[in-house]
């Protein structure tokens, strides 16, 4: 396979010098002063395939513009970045190796190369590298990245070409400031993370090196990614510290602190989903009045100081000469038990409210917090559950329940009368008993129908009070005769014997003693 | 204030089923007895639910879900149409379902046990009827049976006979078993033999949790017992049982199946969601006879998409009608539809139910009305514009707060109106389960606040 300079002719338009031009044509890996002078220079093979403009004052450097590396033992930076984190000491990498430094060689060679409008070419790769491009791919990297370091960003460009890019921010500490680097690196992170979302993970860890490395604040356009690149973060507490504080106020937003410092995520939830307004609303507000309550600004008064040691740019494509060991001394929010016991409680409190204004009546346990922690919450809680409820309960009625409203009309005791009128109709279709006057006496009317003498014999010796005189079968006849006449049965079950309801008592009397029909 | 028809009608509902009927309703619960008096609206519900019962007394089976908010009139149209069927000669059994008591699994049998605990007849009205209605294949049986016959001979051809009357049984599924077991009962009551009876009685209650318990009971050594599997089939037995004893048939209310809805455990909550569908196509393909199910729920119950009868595409898909009915406007009535919902009492009909229970209650205390009509409008007004009244004011609130007040003015004739109205409805509004006595006692306490003396008192209305 051709390299690249093999296959491009790469040309300048700035004034010419024999010597540069020479170097920069030859494409030779070797550091020109290593190279023979009388050497000729080395042409492609084979006519280029296409040309490249270097711009006016642009150059290729060779590898031997790399920085040496010095000694890991000294550090090469030492600076307090801000009250929490107090210390930072950067070292060079302790260990030699050097397969990253072709690709250093090409990134420096290639830094001012400008991009002609190309069509967009696939390109895959894990680790993606110049020598692994062919002229049609370079093509359109250089005229992706053309546009990218002018704020433009194409869409249809594959994963690898923006890590490319990445990778050549980060190794080319000494072709571009450190502010422009970042600036370049925010831009790609904010413009490609919504397609690729595996940015987040990586530049979350890289954008934190290379602003530590060089000692670079945050820039102010990821602001609004702080809260993912907390959740993702492994050294939380740079971006904690990097959100603008307002005077005296508490450094620590409460979604920053729930990110930061608690074991329980609400977003999480089951019940996030469709209510994240809600969520997103009171648990952070809860969480702040609670802290307030009880008077804790936990940046004082509950973080704990703490060291740690990390290799910059892990995962990346990064040559010896960039890589760096960091240490950081600063206040952690992660190994600050109190903190995140009390964190965690409210969040999970603060939940627990909002389950109950969404009426779920399934509960979190919280089996940590300090008291005062739970009853802060629970009174920020207490003035807001009845107003959201039947908020919600409003919004949330499901359409069907229209078929159970009651029908739109106004109080009239006229048409209420009338409605009261017909309803007989129902109690003559349900009790006919009660309405028909001639098949139905009232309860205390003489009897008209007839009881069949046996049954009347039977009655009179339950009168005579003679226990067990009804038979199971005597009993329901007597019962249907009864319902027919009275609408109710006379004679129940006690459990043992058949007696006779003592309200009618009379009624049945004036069966026995009058003669049927 | 008085209509004079009413009056007439309302003098004919005899005093104890008034009693139970005052007391029933005034506790917040549906009446065993006398619903019908009460029975304000619903009218086409109503004629649809005994049309309904015509048909199943040709020989039909019949299927109905009704649904409804709580406290809109389910349990009651339930009891309404209990009432009637059994004015008919109807077999009923009524159960509500519970966590522990379900259609499908575990809580099926126990959801059959209570529903035979509950067989009720007109003559046995509030449940045990199996004793009115078991000796009635035996007589049938032993009908002219000569009694000169040899004790053994007499025995042989009497249950050689109630097999004969029974033999329609032993087609279905599960009849063999039902037959064997009820012939034994036969000759149990033949014998006088209350232990071998009961015996049985126990296993078509569904009592039995073995077959060896079962068969060491009753004596027979070839017979299954009735278990989660086969409740339903031995639910069809007895409907067409009941018919061979000379009833209508057999109605089956399953109230409180929200139940079903709340089952957590979407597999379990399916299989009872099948039971309910198997039910469904058995009574509306004609397969059992004499059978009507009414099933008893809430809107979420029926239509909720992710837990109710409606996640259930079989199910939904036979019951959904909301295509017509519903469509723009005010929902259309479909009372051919096996769903009926039951709407919440317009303002009017609530008006008319409480001038209803103000004619009863007068009826059952031999007083005067004790409200004017002012007074009963004012009242409603007051429960309609309660916090909420929208969403949760039920009948059933309305109808327990008007009794109550009616209690209270009945037996302290000295307090006013207001002041005894106030006092329930704040009674109510605080949840108590013990309202009435609270502002019963309140009104005896000297040192209670009384509000100004009002515009309208008990002594001024015409006694």
């Amino acid at each position: 396979m051709k390299r690249t300079d093999e296959l491009f002719e790469i040309v300048s338009d700035a004034p010419a010098d024999p010597k540069k031009d020479a170097l920069q044509l030859v494409g030779d890996p070797t550091p020109p002063s290593a190279a023979p002078t009388n050497a000729p220079p080395v042409r492609p093979a084979s006519p280029p395939l296409g040309r490249i403009v270097l711009p006016q004052g642009a150059h290729v450097v060779t590898a031997s513009s790399l920085r040496p590396p010095a000694k890991a033992s000294e550090p090469e930076l030492d600076y307090t970045r801000s009250p929490l984190i107090y210390r930072v000491t950067v070292f060079p990498w302790p260990q030699r190796y050097n397969f990253y430094q072709r690709f250093c060689y090409d990134a420096e060679r290639f830094f001012a190369v400008r991009g002609v409008p190309t069509d967009p070419v696939p390109y895959f790769s894990y680790m993606p590298q110049y020598a692994q491009l062919d002229h049609a791919q370079l093509s359109f990297y250089f005229w992706f990245r053309e546009q990218a370091r002018g704020g433009v960003y194409p869409d249809d460009v594959d994963f690898p070409y923006i890590l490319l890019y990445i990778y050549e921010i980060i190794n080319l500490p000494g072709k571009l400031a450190p502010e422009e680097g970042a600036r370049q690196l925010a831009g790609v992170w904010l413009a490609y993370r919504a397609r690729y979302r595996e940015l987040d993970k990586y530049l979350t860890e890289w954008m934190c090196d290379y602003c530590l490395v060089h000692a670079l604040p945050l820039p102010e356009t990821l602001l609004p990614l702080v809260g993912t690149a907390l959740r993702l973060a492994s050294f939380k507490e740079f971006y904690i510290a990097s959100i603008p504080t307002d005077g005296d106020a508490s450094p620590l937003p409460p979604s920053a602190l729930i990110a930061a410092a608690s074991d329980y995520s609400y977003r999480a939830s089951r019940y996030y989903a469709g209510n994240e307004g809600l969520f997103d609303e009171l648990v952070p507000a809860a969480l702040a009045a609670a802290l307030g309550s009880i008077g804790v600004d936990p940046a004082r008064d509950l973080m704990r100081q703490a060291k740690t040691e990390r290799d910059a740019y892990c995962g990346s494509l990064c040559a010896q000469t960039v890589k760096r060991r960091i240490v950081l001394e600063y206040y952690s929010f992660a190994r600050s038990y109190a903190l995140r016991s009390d964190v965690t409680a409210a969040v999970k409190l603060a939940e627990n409210g909002v389950r109950r204004m969404l009426r779920v009546k399934s509960r979190l346990t919280v089996p940590g917090g300090s008291d005062a922690v739970r009853a802060a919450v629970a009174a920020f809680f207490a003035g807001r559950t009845g107003a959201v409820k039947a908020a919600r309960a409003a919004d949330a009625e499901p359409e069907y329940e229209r078929f159970y409203d009651a029908p739109e009309e106004t109080l009239d005791v006229s048409r209420s009368h009338g409605i009261e009128a017909a309803s007989w109709a129902n109690t003559e279709l349900l009790a006919p008993e009660a309405a028909d006057e001639e098949t139905a006496p009232a309860a205390d009317a003489p009897v008209t129908g007839a009881l069949a003498a046996p049954l009347a014999e039977t009655l009179r010796r339950l009168f005579r009070g003679e226990r067990g005189a009804v038979s199971d079968t005597d009993a329901a006849a007597i019962n249907e005769y009864a319902a027919d006449v009275l609408g109710d049965v006379v004679l129940e079950h006690d459990g043992e014997a058949w007696t006779l309801i003592e309200d009618y008592r009379e009624d049945v009397a004036s069966w026995i003693t009058e003669p049927q029909n | 204030m008085d209509n004079g028809a009413s009056k007439l009608n309302v003098q004919r509902v005899p005093r104890r089923v008034l009693g139970a009927l005052l007391s029933g309703i005034s506790a917040g619960v549906v009446p065993r007895q006398g619903a019908p008096y009460i029975a304000i609206g619903r009218v086409d519900e109503i004629r649809a639910l005994s049309d309904d019962l015509a048909r199943v007394e040709d020989g039909q089976s019949s299927m109905r879900f009704l649904i409804g908010r709580y406290g809109s009139g389910k349990s009651f149209l339930l009891q309404l149409l209990r009432a009637r069927a059994l004015e008919l000669g109807f077999v009923t059994a009524d159960a509500d379902l519970s966590p522990e008591r379900k259609l499908s699994g575990e809580g099926g049998i126990s959801t059959y046990r209570e529903l035979a605990r509950n067989l009720a007849t007109k003559a046995q009205p509030d449940g045990g009827a199996w004793s009115v209605l078991l000796p009635r294949f035996v007589r049938a049986a032993t009908e002219n049976l000569p009694d000169t016959l040899p004790p053994a001979e007499y025995r042989a051809e009497a249950e050689r006979r109630m097999r004969a009357v029974l033999s329609p049984l032993t087609d279905e599924v599960c009849g063999y078993d039902y037959v064997t077991v009820l012939v034994r009962w036969g000759a149990a009551y033949l014998d006088d033999d209350a232990e071998k009876q009961s015996a049985c009685l126990r296993w078509l209650r569904g009592e039995y949790r073995t077959k060896t318990d079962a068969r060491a009971a009753i004596g027979l050594r070839a017979v299954g017992v009735i278990d989660d599997g086969n409740w339903y089939a031995h639910l069809r037995l007895l409907a067409r049982l009941s018919r061979l004893l000379g009833q209508k048939g057999l109605l089956v209310l399953i109230d409180e199946c929200v139940n079903l809805y709340k089952i957590p455990n979407r597999i379990s909550r399916e299989s009872n969601y099948e039971k309910i569908l198997s039910m469904y196509n058995d009574t509306l393909q004609g397969v059992a006879e004499g059978l009507m199910i009414v099933l008893g729920g809430t809107p979420r119950f029926l239509e909720d998409t992710r837990r109710g009868l409606f996640s259930y595409e079989a199910l939904r898909s036979r019951l959904s009608d909301a295509r017509f009915t519903a469509e723009g406007g005010t929902p259309l009535k479909n009372m051919m539809s096996p769903v009926i919902r039951l709407r919440r009492l317009s303002d009017n009909e609530l008006m008319a139910l409480l001038i209803r229970l103000r004619m009863l209650h007068a009826q059952y205390y031999g007083t005067p009305e004790a409200l004017s009509e002012a007074q009963t409008t004012g009242f409603l007004r007051e429960e309609l514009s309660r916090a909420g009244a929208d969403e949760m004011i039920t009948p059933r609130e309305i109808i327990r707060d008007f009794v109550t007040l009616l209690d209270l003015l009945y037996q302290n004739p000295a307090a006013s109106f207001d002041e005894v109205m106030r006092r329930t409805v704040e009674a109510s509004s605080s949840g108590a389960d013990d309202d009435a006595d609270d502002a019963l006692g309140a009104l005896d306490a000297p040192e209670a606040p009384l509000t100004p003396p009002p515009a309208v008192t008990l002594d001024d209305l015409e006694l």
